[in-house]
C-alpha cells in the first residue's frame, strides 16, 4: 500500500478530556470507513487531516507533505476535500455558486473551474438543481452539495465526515457507487455510523475507541472477529461489538 | 473491493456514469448544454467572495446609515435651540456604530471550517477585506458630514468609524461574529448615554466617540484599537462561523 496519509504519535485533547490519543494512522488509496461509537474521536481525526485542527502532538503528513510546514500546508490543501458532519450553507448562494465558490478557493486555475464544477454537480445528481440558491434545497440536497464541493477539485485526499447522512436509500447507494469510483485513485477515508455503509464501500476499515484506534484492517477481518453470541444484527454489527469489547476490556 | 457490492447501481443513469458523458468526448456535450459557463475571473472571484459575505446587505445598509445621518445631520444643526453643529454629536456617536455593526456578519462565511481548511492566502484576503470595507465606511459616512467638517463633522465620523470597526472586528476574533456587535454596542450606548462634557485627556481615552475631532488623544485610541482589531482578524480570523460558537470558548485554535 503506498501511504499517501500518514499519521504518528497525534494527540489532541479540548481542555481535560483527550480526543485523541497517541494515535498512529497509515492510509493509501482505496475507500478507508471510519467506525467508533459517539465521541470517539472521529470527527477529531477529521478535522485535523482536514487541516482545521492543530493537534496538541504528533506529526501528520498528507501527500507526503508535512502539515507543520507552510509550504506543506498550503499545497496539501489544494489537493483535499473535505465535508464536515455538519456545514454552514451559503444562502445567498445557488449550487453552481457555492461549488465555484469552494473550487477557486482551492485554487484551482481558472480555465478548468466552470467544466469541474459541473462534472462535480453533475457526480452528485444535482445537476437540475444547479441554480437553484442553497435555501432552497432540502436537508440531503445540501448534502449533495456539499459533497460536490469536496471532489469539485478532483482531490487525491477526501474526507467525508457522515456524508450519508439525510440522504434517502436511492441516494445512499449512488454515493456508495461514487465512493468506490472516487476510491481508485484517491484515499477516501468516511467516518460513518453506518456499517452497511462500509461493507458496501470499504476496501479497508479502521474502528475508534475513546481516542485510540482499536482495529485496522478489511471489512471481512471485522466480520469475522464477532461471534454468535456478540450483539448486533448482521455479521458486521456483531464484529463491531466484539471488537469494542475486547478493547474496552483490554484497557481495564 | 470486497464480495458485499451487489447493491451497486446498475442503471447506466447513475451519478458514476454521468460524469464520464461529460468527459469522455462529453467535455464539449457539457458545453453545447450550456453547462459550463465562462472562465472564473478576478472580478467574478470578488463577486462570490462579496456573496460569501454578504457585501450586497452591507452595502445597502451602509448607504441607508449614511443618508440617514446626512439628513439627520442637516436637521439638529439647523435647529437654533439645539447649539448649531455640536448637536450633531447623536449622528457621530451612532452611525458609525452602526456601519462597524453592519459589517460583523460580513467577517466572516456561512462555514469558517470549510473555508479555513482552503489554500488561499486568508491572512491577506482578511486584511484586504477589513481595511477596504473600512475605508469604504469612512468615506461614505463622512459625506454626510462635510458641510462642516472639523465640529463633530466628517473628520470625527471617519475617526469613530475607524474605533467602532477595530472594536467589532477584534471582538469578532474573540467573540465570534454572532456576538461581534455586542461589546462595540454597549460601549457606543455607555459613553453616548453618559455623555462627559470634558475634554481633558483621561476622557479623551475612555470617551474618544463623543470627542471633538481636534482632541488627539482620541485619535490615538482609534488608531490603536483599529491596528490591534484589524491584526487580530488578520492573524486570527473570526472565532467561528456563524452558526457556530466563538473561539474563545472552544479550546485551541486552527493551523493558521
Amino acid at each position: 500500500m503506498s501511504v499517501t496519509v500518514s499519521v504518528r504519535g497525534l494527540r489532541v485533547s479540548y481542555g481535560r478530556r483527550t480526543a485523541l490519543d497517541e494515535l498512529d494512522l497509515d492510509l493509501g488509496p482505496g475507500v478507508h470507513g471510519l467506525l467508533g461509537p459517539n465521541g470517539a474521536g472521529k470527527t477529531t481525526l477529521m478535522r485535523v487531516l482536514a487541516t482545521v485542527r492543530r493537534p496538541d502532538r504528533g506529526q501528520v503528513r498528507l501527500l507526503g507533505q508535512p502539515l507543520s510546514d507552510a509550504v506543506g500546508l498550503r499545497s496539501a490543501r489544494r489537493q483535499l476535500g473535505y465535508l464536515p458532519q455538519s456545514f454552514g450553507f451559503y444562502p445567498r448562494f445557488t449550487v453552481r455558486e457555492f461549488v465555484e465558490y469552494f473550487a477557486w478557493l482551492k485554487e484551482m486555475p481558472a480555465a478548468q473551474i466552470p467544466l469541474a464544477v459541473d462534472r462535480a454537480i453533475e457526480r452528485v445528481g444535482l445537476l437540475d438543481r444547479a441554480d437553484d440558491r442553497m435555501k432552497h434545497l432540502s436537508g440531503g440536497m445540501l448534502r449533495r452539495a456539499g459533497i460536490a464541493q469536496a471532489i469539485v477539485n478532483d482531490p487525491r485526499v477526501l474526507l467525508f465526515d457522515e456524508p450519508t447522512a439525510g440522504l434517502d436509500p436511492e441516494q445512499r447507494v449512488e454515493f456508495r457507487a461514487l465512493l468506490r469510483e472516487l476510491g481508485l485513485d484517491a484515499v477516501v477515508l468516511v467516518s460513518t455510523h453506518l456499517v452497511e455503509d462500509v461493507v458496501a464501500a470499504c476496501t479497508r476499515v479502521s474502528l475508534m475507541d475513546a481516542g485510540r484506534l482499536v482495529f485496522d484492517g478489511l471489512p471481512a477481518e471485522l466480520i469475522a472477529a464477532g461471534g454468535v453470541g456478540d450483539s448486533g444484527d448482521s455479521p458486521i454489527e456483531r464484529g463491531y461489538a466484539a471488537v469494542l469489547r475486547d478493547a474496552r476490556t483490554a484497557a481495564r | 473491493m470486497n464480495g458485499r457490492n451487489a447493491d451497486q447501481p446498475r442503471s447506466r443513469r447513475t451519478v458514476v456514469d454521468q460524469p464520464r458523458a461529460a468527459t469522455d468526448g462529453g467535455g464539449a456535450v457539457a458545453w453545447s448544454r450550456g453547462y459550463a459557463r465562462r472562465a472564473t475571473s478576478t472580478g467574478r472571484r470578488f463577486a462570490l467572495h462579496l456573496t460569501a459575505r454578504g457585501g450586497p446587505t452591507f452595502l445597502v445598509g451602509l448607504v441607508v446609515i449614511a443618508v440617514l445621518a446626512w439628513a439627520a445631520a442637516g436637521w439638529l444643526a439647523s435647529r437654533p435651540s439645539f447649539g448649531g453643529s455640536v448637536a450633531r454629536i447623536p449622528v457621530v456617536a451612532l452611525a458609525p456604530l452602526l456601519a462597524a455593526m453592519l459589517l460583523g456578519p460580513s467577517l466572516a462565511g456561512a462555514d469558517e471550517e470549510l473555508e479555513r481548511g482552503t489554500p488561499l492566502p486568508w491572512r491577506a484576503w482578511r486584511a484586504g477585506h477589513v481595511l477596504l470595507a473600512a475605508l469604504l465606511s469612512a468615506a461614505v459616512l463622512s459625506l454626510a458630514g462635510l458641510a462642516d467638517p472639523h465640529t463633530f463633522g466628517a473628520y470625527a465620523l471617519v475617526r469613530n468609524t475607524l474605533g467602532h470597526t477595530g472594536l467589532v472586528v477584534g471582538a469578532a476574533v474573540l467573540l465570534g461574529v454572532r456576538l461581534a456587535w455586542l461589546p462595540a454596542f454597549c460601549y457606543g450606548c455607555a459613553v453616548y448615554a453618559a455623555a462627559p462634557r470634558g475634554t481633558d485627556r483621561v476622557t479623551a481615552i475612555w470617551a474618544w466617540p463623543v470627542q471633538p475631532s481636534s482632541a488627539t488623544v482620541s485619535w490615538l485610541v482609534v488608531g490603536v484599537l483599529f491596528v490591534a482589531g484589524v491584526t487580530g482578524y488578520a492573524l486570527r480570523g473570526a472565532g467561528g462561523g456563524h452558526g457556530r460558537w466563538p473561539v474563545l470558548i472552544r479550546s485551541r485554535l486552527s493551523w493558521r
